[in-house]
């Protein structure tokens, strides 16, 4: 039994504890529950007559494959007509890669020596990524300025990537349910004495290993100069997180060892990953998170759904295969089911206000694709789920115009969280904030 | 921004003489011709001029991460394993610009060094090599600048030595707490930037553009991570104290000596396992359905049989190109037995057994490689000729014209895989560029999506002829243990492997200004009979290796 650190604990390390790190969870500035941004990802795009909903804007009806949502439709903005312009670029990539890397920094990705199946050989995004840019505001209210949580990712190349703390940067998600449970809730060991002891020497190690990182940028080139101080940021970032250990979590029960690569593991390595999403979320240890499953080319297999050919292969079948459609819409509802878990976890929070965590969230479900088989760009098949504390206007199906920048849709985010910004990314392929979402 | 590495910097317009409807297909080809002579530049030109190409600044991949810390503490646990991956660009996962540091692994090297640095402590006097009974600062003193010696690969300067004793040593050993100070000292060394990279700035800085020679600290720390994927070991140390790491002469013996390591294995077996994709093994699906046996077990038997393939052609046989091609021997263990229908063996342990030189010769012929480029329910001609083609050729396949709808076919009882990808050759838009994939991979056909052999597919017979384009030993053959006597004696294979551990041994592509050095590459692999125990020694001899470019801040 681990012992989780007193607040006398933390005062007594004597280091300069960031006041907001002391506020009781789930109170904000002004008193009112604080915004988060939850971004969730999954793979190859979708089968947009089985997305798509029916009717109009206010009244309608959810597809096959969003019907698992039907408990939470006032609680949905579905957005069609996005479109992911900075991937029509000729910038290095291919398509895969293009949308992974861009659908969430809106810029193009770097020359580099990936080779992907198509375009010139690419490096990593660009960019920063819109959550990672929100965390830069929001970020030091929390112990963890972000958590980044993945389902069999596997990889760690540009497919596998799509957070991005800057250019060339991409942050790894957490895909061990069993080290998440560690970083997040086990706690400290041993007695007071004993925690501030190891809290000191933290500290003194943590601060050398800056001064020696920020003397090394000193010395190098340019290039390698960003990657040295990359790394120095992420010592002060994990530094921070020494002095402001939360108080209070419950953590989630039932986290035990399981088989990574086990692929009939997928549904249970993912149901304890959003557990633990969503515990870290109720006790305030972030308020920027992300939950990607798989990767993009995800080859994924279903086979408790009957579906023995890889996700990738299967969407890239021609229209007219019915049997690979049926079998493509079947797990794209299987992932409508692994969301709407998630936002009745989130929705089963309650706020001290008498609102939900769900309330209080902007939940937004991606794809690097709109439709797998022609990689296309266009109408991404976008999901936004709570009104982040009454910023978004839910309960409704929002048709854009063909050819709305996707990034517009960045910027609105960031907005909902406070944000004040007008453009994100490339400017090229962004026109300020998607009007209609308030 | 990022350095830009391309692959068509040294595509030879002359190799692609006589292709023009292959072509615009596909980059990369033989810098030499294949009847030995450059394409109109003779070495002297090209290295005119002592020019090292670009050397970024090199962090420590998980695998040296963990060879370092058994070298350095006698730590075998692997505690690396508890960080995110290593990030990918490119064929290896150590190229230098994509291994950048996150918030999480930041947390992975402080949570590694604080155990790491615990067990080493438990054992007192031994590890601190001094007794602080007889006077705890003095010991701690002789520790921080013998220890660091060893962590930072170089004597640490006046002004870190006095750091860490003052700085964390000193507060830490408050309470009379001196295993604090240390532990302390400990974990801040493996998490300084002189652990954690491998910095090459000692060298005074000359004119501008000059190219650099290496200290001979740094000397010793590119030899050890090249040769062993760790730090350098007391004899490197000492040539590096009589800064006898200098001349080519002096390299090469040491590169020679530490070949003859067992520690040399780990390295070389790296660069294996990611360049034929074995390592991707460990995450690759199959379809229950159509291949029950393949388990955890089986995947993890595949990947050290063609480890024990790899060991045994580069330290007991002749470590040439030609043996990895062709040796009809493999290391078959009582799971990989299922695989080769093989009955009686019953060991966990791989045991050298010789194949039917017919079926099976050499590495492209192993399970692992075969089961890792397939489909989860079928053999993958495309993914296997595309592997021939980029990994052995060197060169890159142009991707899919944009307006076609790619269409992987199905399985269909009474199709065999081959006929089901005949429409490859049928629609023009698909034919220019799968000619050079296609039949390849057909050559594979004898082998199922797990790499056994086959005689029938879907109820017909195997059809296994396969031909060859675009290279130095073109033509026709039937399966693939004849495909590997084609490549065995194609120049544009031997010199590829060269580039490819040229990549592996610089983390980076190769550039404009590596011409010199990849060319003094290829003429030491030629003269060594390809031996790739030579290759290695003469990756230390180039400008690249020898030398690096002015810090351009």
């Amino acid at each position: 039994m681990s012992l989780r650190i007193s607040r006398r604990g933390i005062l007594s390390a004597g280091a300069a504890l960031a006041a907001a790190s002391l506020l009781p969870r789930g109170v904000g500035a002004d008193n009112k529950p604080p915004k988060r941004l939850l971004i969730v990802f999954s793979a190859n795009g979708t089968i947009y007559d089985n997305w798509a909903p029916s009717g109009t804007e206010n009244a309608f009806t959810l597809s096959p494959i969003l019907a698992p949502l039907a408990p939470f439709q006032k609680k949905l903005l579905i957005v069609d007509g996005l479109d992911v312009k900075v991937a029509h670029a000729p910038g290095p990539g291919d398509d895969h890669m293009k949308g992974m890397g861009c659908m969430l920094t809106n810029i193009e990705l770097l020359p580099g020596n990936t080779q992907g199946g198509a375009g010139t050989p690419a490096g990593f995004a660009g960019g920063i990524s819109i959550d990672q840019r929100i965390v830069k505001d929001v970020g030091q209210m929390t112990r963890f300025p972000s958590l980044e949580f993945g389902v069999m990712v596997h990889d760690s190349d540009i497919w596998a990537r799509m957070i991005y703390s800057g250019a060339n940067q991409p942050l790894p998600p957490m895909e061990d349910p069993v080290k998440v449970y560690a970083r997040l809730f086990s706690g400290m060991q041993g007695n007071p004495a004993e925690i501030t002891k190891l809290l000191k020497r933290r500290k003194s190690v943590l601060d050398h290993a800056s001064v020696t990182l920020d003397t090394l940028a000193t010395r190098v080139s340019a290039d390698d100069r960003i990657r040295v101080e990359q790394h120095a940021a992420s010592v002060r970032e994990i530094e921070k997180q020494l002095i402001a250990q939360t108080a209070a979590c419950s953590a989630p029960s039932g986290v035990t060892q399981i088989d990574l690569n086990n692929e009939a593991n997928y549904p249970a390595v993912g149901k304890l990953q959003m557990d633990l999403l969503v515990a870290a979320l109720a006790c305030d240890q972030t308020r920027v998170a992300s939950l990607q499953w798989s990767r993009s080319v995800s080859q994924i297999g279903f086979p408790s759904l009957g579906i023995t050919s890889g996700h990738h292969d299967l969407s890239h079948k021609p229209d007219d295969d019915a049997a690979s459609k049926a079998a493509l819409v079947k797990i794209n509802i299987w992932y409508a089911q692994q969301f709407a878990y998630l936002l009745q976890k989130l929705d089963a929070v309650p706020e001290p206000d008498g609102t939900t965590l769900l309330d209080n969230t902007m939940v937004i479900w991606v794809n690097e694709l709109a439709k797998g088989n022609v990689h296309s760009h266009s109408p991404l098949p976008v999901v936004i789920a709570g009104s982040c504390g009454g910023a978004i206007r839910t309960g409704r199906y929002l048709k854009v115009p063909n050819g709305t920048p996707q990034a517009n849709l960045l910027v609105s985010a960031a907005n909902a969280m406070g944000v004040p910004l007008t453009s994100f990314g490339n400017p090229a392929f962004c026109t300020g904030a998607l009007s209609g979402l308030a | 921004m990022i350095p830009r590495v391309s692959h068509h910097v040294l595509r030879s317009a002359s190799a692609l003489a006589g292709l023009s409807v292959v072509a615009a297909c596909y980059s990369g080809g033989p810098l030499t011709n294949a009847d030995g002579t450059d394409n109109g530049t003779t070495t002297s030109s090209l290295c005119a001029k002592t020019v090292p190409g670009p050397a970024p600044l090199r962090r420590l991949t998980q695998l040296q991460y963990d060879n370092t810390v058994r070298d350095l503490l006698g730590d075998n646990t692997h505690p690396s394993q508890s960080f995110p991956p290593d990030q990918k660009q490119g064929d290896f996962t150590n190229t230098a610009v994509a291994l950048t540091v996150s918030p999480l692994l930041a947390q992975g090297y402080e949570s590694a060094a604080e155990v790491i640095a615990a067990r080493a402590i438990a054992k007192g006097a031994t590890f601190f090599g001094c007794d602080p009974v007889k006077g705890e600062d003095a010991c701690a003193k002789t520790f921080v600048a013998a220890f660091g010696k060893r962590a930072y690969r170089r004597p640490l300067t006046t002004e870190e030595t006095q750091t860490l004793f003052d700085k964390l040593y000193t507060p830490n050993r408050m309470d009379a707490d001196f295993n604090n100070g240390i532990q302390a000292v400990v974990e801040a060394m493996l998490q300084s930037a002189s652990f954690l990279y491998l910095p090459e700035i000692g060298a005074v800085d000359r004119k501008k553009d000059d190219a650099v020679p290496l200290t001979s600290y740094e000397m010793a720390s590119r030899l050890s991570y090249l040769l062993w994927s760790s730090m350098p070991d007391d004899a490197l140390f000492a040539a590096a104290d009589a800064d006898a790491l200098r001349t080519p002469e002096q390299i090469a013996a040491q590169a020679r000596r530490m070949l003859g390591d067992p520690k040399a294995k780990s390295a070389v077996e790296d660069f294996f396992a990611q360049w034929l994709h074995v390592r991707d093994l460990g995450s690759v699906a199959k379809d229950p359905g159509v291949y029950p046996d393949f388990d955890n077990t089986m995947r993890a038997a595949m990947q050290a049989e063609t480890l024990a393939f790899v060991d045994w052609v580069m330290w007991q046989s002749d470590a040439r190109v030609e043996t990895l091609l062709t040796a009809p021997v493999s290391f078959i263990n009582a799971s990989t037995a299922k695989v080769y229908g093989i009955t009686g063996v019953t060991s966990a342990t791989p045991v050298k057994t010789d194949l039917d030189p017919k079926q099976r010769a050499g590495i492209i012929t192993q399970p692992a490689i075969l089961t890792a480029l397939s489909k989860p329910d079928r053999s993958s001609p495309v993914v296997r000729g595309k592997f021939i083609r980029e990994r052995f050729l060197c060169q890159t396949i142009s991707p899919p014209p944009t307006d076609v709808i790619i269409t992987p076919p199905k399985i269909t009882p009474g199709v065999s895989t081959r006929d089901a990808f005949s429409q490859h050759s049928i629609d023009p838009k698909c034919s220019g560029c799968h000619k050079l994939m296609d039949p390849i991979g057909f050559g594979f056909e004898s082998f199922d999506g797990i790499g056994r052999f086959r005689t029938v597919d879907q109820g017909k017979p195997v059809d296994a002829s396969g031909s060859l384009i675009g290279s130095d030993v073109d033509g026709t053959f039937i399966g693939a243990p004849e495909l590997a006597k084609k490549l065995a004696q194609s120049q544009q294979v031997r010199d590829c492997v060269a580039v490819e551990w040229f990549r592996y041994g610089h983390g980076r592509g190769e550039t404009p200004d590596d011409a010199c050095s990849l060319d003094t590459l290829k003429k030491a692999f030629s003269a060594a009979n390809y031996d790739v125990r030579e290759l290695i020694v003469a990756l230390t001899q180039t400008d690249a290796f020898r030398y690096r470019p002015q810090v351009k801040p």
